[in-house]
């Protein structure tokens, strides 16, 4: 008998709804920004680079989602302990250390991250939240 | 001293002189750019002709720099149609022309292509063209057939302007 787990996964779908409630939080504010959805093994899952919104944060977005679904927590902890002096955090591989990476989490589960980047730190992280929040 | 200050005075004076009096007409042009609701709209019909074919592909929007501006992956496709369907698209925007035309090079043996860079020697990648101008690539990935690629960017690059 095999020993398998089941375990959520991430739809296109659902991809959507995240992004269009993340879009819709950086409109509102009139931001651009650049945002990716990636899967629970950070593999991209849906990208959306808005009018306006530097061509780096192409990049900059994905490499903050991939933070945040491989450490499955978010980049802001790790700029927090680098602003709390452990900045021993930078040698961990892949972990980046500003806001704007997100986990999507759904019963518990890790199944993915958004990563936001374009305007500051903070205000990616907000438009990251209010896309992570559309799983609950 | 004074004498090497004074010269400095001087060329400094000179060298804001030439600046102030540089034509102030910079030659720029006016060109078309993509937008991410015009994007919306390609991808979207490239989906629609992925799903009719019952396929799970990934389809990618770049912009004129080759710098990703949409991209979808869709359930069931695997996880190499999203880099190869990038990679696909940075080849036509790069070349200005279908990635096809560098699988049929090799196809007749030419091949140098392998040396290009990125060129992606399969169809699948289509440029964008607005008034005769290139505006970006869409680049399409799993399909069935490589042909089904090419028929899944094609759908997509028809609705540019629509």
């Amino acid at each position: 008998m095999a020993q398998l787990a089941d375990k959520k996964v991430l739809t296109i779908d659902a991809a959507k709804e995240i992004m269009a409630a993340a879009e819709a939080e950086a409109r509102r504010n009139n931001w651009s920004v650049s945002i990716a959805i990636l899967d629970d093994s950070a593999r991209l899952v849906h990208l959306v680079r808005m009018d306006g919104a530097p061509p780096a944060s192409v990049d900059v977005c994905q490499a903050k989602g991939r933070s945040a679904a491989l450490f499955k927590r978010p980049t802001k902890s790790f700029s927090d302990a680098v602003s709390g002096g452990r900045v021993g955090v930078m040698a961990l591989p892949g972990a980046i250390p500003i806001e704007g990476g997100v986990p999507l989490m759904a019963g518990g589960q890790c199944v993915g991250a958004i990563g936001v980047s374009g305007v500051t730190s903070e205000q990616d992280g907000q438009i990251g939240a209010a896309g992570a929040a559309v799983l609950g | 001293m004074g004498r090497n200050i004074a010269m400095l005075a001087l060329v400094t004076g000179s060298l804001l002189a030439v600046g102030l009096a540089a034509p102030a007409s910079a030659q720029l042009v006016d060109k078309k750019a993509l937008t991410l609701a015009e994007a919306k709209k390609l991808v979207a019909a490239a989906e629609a002709t992925a799903t009719k074919g019952d396929a799970h592909m990934s389809i990618a929007v770049l912009d004129d720099g080759a710098h990703l501006l949409l991209f979808q992956r869709m359930d069931g496709a695997s996880l190499v149609t999203g880099p190869f369907a990038e990679a696909k698209a940075k080849t036509a925007v790069m070349y200005k022309a279908p990635s096809q035309v560098f699988g049929e090079g090799l196809e007749k043996g030419r091949t140098a292509i392998l040396g290009l860079p990125d060129a992606v020697p399969f169809e699948g990648g289509i440029p964008l063209m607005a008034g005769g101008q290139l505006v970006g690539a869409i680049g399409c990935s799993g399909g069935k057939t490589p042909a089904q690629d090419s028929e899944v960017c094609k759908a997509g690059a028809a609705a540019l302007g629509q």
